[in-house]
């Protein structure tokens, strides 16, 4: 079998001096959706973070290999080119900075980063409005600055209209699905679900097996307390919407 | 220190005032006497005079700066015009009108827009109807002390000034372009002052648009500069003054406006010296319903030192005025912003906002932010807010997980942070100057705070 996109090995990582991953070990194959579930503090944003690069955790053992790369020695930014994508759990208001701008700001960056050429205003309005019109959002929110006053919902909606017109190889959606109305549900989902060619990977942390009928998952993992827990496929998420996590905590 | 500063002063005003614009007019000759006199007596501003706490008092004492006459022998090459479109030009170098370099162009009917010292040369009369008075500065505070001495410069300018813009528009008489006034200093190598004087003079219902801005200087340069502005009713301006990559020791500009009824004032102020700046922007609004704006960006990297002081009086009933203020601060360098709103007794009905943040690139820069708010009169709405921190740590992250580079995000939240502020530019032409000024200037500060 081949390398997979993303193998995570034994990750350890601390936040102010405690450790919150506790030995991490998880492999996602090009084409995978990996669900990754589990009890609020077990450590799944602080996951996302570390493979995103979010400055403030300490790894202290393990590693990350993304595609033969070692992801941790990678600035943000980098990541972003070689194509990493995280959908923040909260996504940030950035007042003064226009979302239409900062979005095609961010696809050129990657582009120059990959040595391709930079994509031109009209052409980035006509892809940025075609993904809105898929997304059912409204064009208004091209001018609006990013996500400020934006509803809890719309502003997850933004990060899949990003992830839409960056087209990351390894997408990490922490929590999309929640603060979404059904409607907002089933969009978002059929944004996922468009990402699915069979080249791409995603990571999809949820509290819900809902989101998880629409974006049906190849592998489903309990993160309890640091640790990946128990693995399954998509029958074990609907077990874990029955049980709980009670056989997760720790005693 | 200071006696030898006084005493340069002394030397240099014996030495040009028989040369300065208006010498033999007799109210001009008593009028530089008085001010110079009364700058004598309040000497150099000290830390110890409350509105210069902050202020740059060290590097203006540190050299003793005498006026440089004639011209230095240091010329900067002239800039090409700042403003896009059409414009009147007035160039000013080492503090002299140059015709040469000047472009003023066709102005309607009703408008004069000269130099001082051409107005004092042909029309005394109408310059002696503009210049205030050095005693009518006076700072009168809370307790009802008059203290002459945070004018002391304003004094001294009188004594001093050169020579300067003019701008006289008679009522209801609309500019249709804006005047770009350019005060350019040499590189001079020996302590050098340039002592600058504008006068803008709207008639009732009269509009225009003006910008000031100095360019050139060097490490000996100390620009001393007064605008003073008196708009009749009705009239409205919009006055920018900008810093286009000075680099003088000290930069001190004072704008002082007397808005009469129904007149809108909108003031910016983009200070972006290399040096020190102290920027001053006193608006009394002395007509009911008037309207004083008065927005600024403090932009200081390496050794920089900004210090502004807002005062607006809201002296009438229904007075509206709006303050926006934001510093970048890089490197070592300081920022204080003191902004003091007044309503005076009988001003019932004002409206006075003010809005000041900071913000600090590095753990070497320090800003302080002082608002004041006097309010003698009931029936009035008056908001102040400030604010000073560093860039937003996880706003920079969001944009880095996109793709940005460390240095485009800072760049990028630099400038929204301070994006409001020029937005707030009614003239098209005027604030794609600023913003472009801006930009550069962000730029210099970002590329060397990462
Ligand atoms: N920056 C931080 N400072 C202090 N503690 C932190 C920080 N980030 C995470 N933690 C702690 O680490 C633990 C894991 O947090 P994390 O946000 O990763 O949980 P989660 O699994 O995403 O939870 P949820 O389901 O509620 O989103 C929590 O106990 C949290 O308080
Ligand atoms: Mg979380």
């Amino acid at each position: 079998m081949s390398e997979p996109l993303l193998r995570i090995r034994n990750l350890r990582a601390s936040v102010d001096g405690q450790e919150v991953l506790k030995g991490i070990d998880l492999a996602v194959a090009a084409g995978e959706v990996a669900a990754i579930m589990g009890p609020n503090g077990s450590g799944k944003s602080t996951l996302s973070n570390v493979l995103a690069g979010r400055d403030g955790y300490e790894v202290t053992d393990g590693e990350v290999r993304y595609d033969g790369r070692d992801l941790l020695d990678m600035e943000p930014e980098e990541r972003a080119a070689a194509g990493v994508f995280m959908a923040f759990q909260y996504p940030v208001e950035i007042p003064g900075v226009v979302n239409a701008t900062f979005t095609r700001t961010a696809l050129n960056a990657q582009r120059q980063a990959r040595g391709e050429s930079p994509i031109d205003a009209i052409d980035f309005l006509k892809r940025a409005r075609e993904t809105l019109g898929r997304l059912e959002m409204d064009e208004a929110f091209l001018r609006r600055d990013v996500n400020a006053g934006f509803s809890g919902g719309e502003k997850k909606r933004n990060e899949i209209f990003q992830m839409a017109m960056l087209e990351p190889r390894l997408a990490i959606l922490d929590e999309t699905d929640s603060g979404l109305d059904i409607d907002a549900l089933r969009i978002v989902a059929m944004g996922v679900n468009a990402m699915r060619d069979g080249r791409r990977a995603l990571v999809v942390i949820t509290h819900y097996q809902r989101l998880l009928e629409y974006v049906v998952p190849d592998s489903v993992h309990v993160l309890a307390d640091g640790r990946i827990a128990r693995s399954g496929d998509r029958e074990l998420a609907l077990e874990l919407e029955r049980a709980g996590y009670a056989a997760f905590q720790p005693a | 220190m200071t006696e030898n500063w006084l005493a340069g002063q002394r030397a240099a005003f014996a030495a040009c005032r028989g040369a300065l614009p208006g010498a033999g007019t007799p109210w001009v000759d008593a009028l530089r006497a008085q001010a110079f006199r009364q700058f004598e007596e309040d000497g150099p501003p000290s830390p110890k005079v409350e509105e210069w706490r902050s202020g740059p008092t060290a590097a203006l004492t540190r050299q003793v700066f005498a006026p440089a006459v004639p011209a230095g022998p240091h010329p900067a090459p002239v800039p090409a015009p700042y403003l896009a479109g059409p414009r009147h030009r007035l160039v000013f170098v080492d503090g002299r009108y140059s015709a040469e370099h000047s472009d003023p162009g066709e102005l309607p009917a009703g408008a004069r827009l000269t130099s001082l010292g051409a107005l004092l040369a042909e029309d005394p009369s109408a310059a002696r109807e503009l210049v205030g008075d050095p005693e009518a500065f006076a700072e009168e505070r809370l307790s009802l002390v008059t203290d002459r001495r945070p004018q002391a410069l304003v004094a001294l300018n009188t004594a001093l000034v050169s020579d300067g813009a003019v701008l006289i528009v008679d009522n209801g008489v609309a500019l249709a372009h804006p005047v770009e006034v350019v005060y350019l200093a040499g590189a001079a190598t020996v302590p050098s002052a340039h002592h600058l004087r504008t006068l803008i003079a709207l008639g009732a219902g009269a509009r225009a648009s003006m910008v000031e801005v100095h360019a050139g200087g060097s490490g000996s340069v100390w620009t001393n500069h007064v605008t003073e502005i008196a708009l009749d009713a009705s009239a409205r301006l919009e006055h920018v003054r900008a810093d286009a990559g000075t680099r003088s020791a000290v930069r001190v500009d004072v704008a002082h406006a007397r808005l009469q009824a129904g007149t809108a004032y909108a003031g910016f102020v983009m200070a972006g010296n290399t040096g020190a700046v102290r920027t001053e922007t006193r608006l009394v609004l002395e007509g009911a319903g008037a309207d004083g704006e008065i927005n600024g960006l403090c932009l200081a990297g390496g050794s920089g030192h900004i210090d502004a002081l807002t005062r607006l009086d809201h002296c009438a009933r229904e007075g509206t005025s709006r303050q926006l203020w934001r510093g970048v601060f890089g490197d070592q360098a300081r920022g204080a912003f003191q902004g003091r709103i007044r309503v005076l007794a009988g001003a019932s009905g004002t409206n006075a906002a003010l809005d000041n943040r900071n913000l600090l690139l590095g753990t070497g820069a320090r800003a302080e932010s002082k608002p004041e708010l006097e309010i003698l009169t009931d029936d009035v709405a008056c908001s102040h807010a400030s604010a000073t921190g560093q860039l937003d740590e996880d706003a920079l992250f969001y944009l880095r997980s996109r793709g940005l580079s460390e240095q485009t995000a800072r760049a990028v939240l630099m400038a929204a942070f301070t994006g409001s502020v020029a937005d707030r530019i009614a003239d098209g032409d005027v604030r794609a100057f600023v913003r472009h000024l801006v930009d550069d200037r962000l730029n210099a500060l970002g590329s060397a705070a990462s």
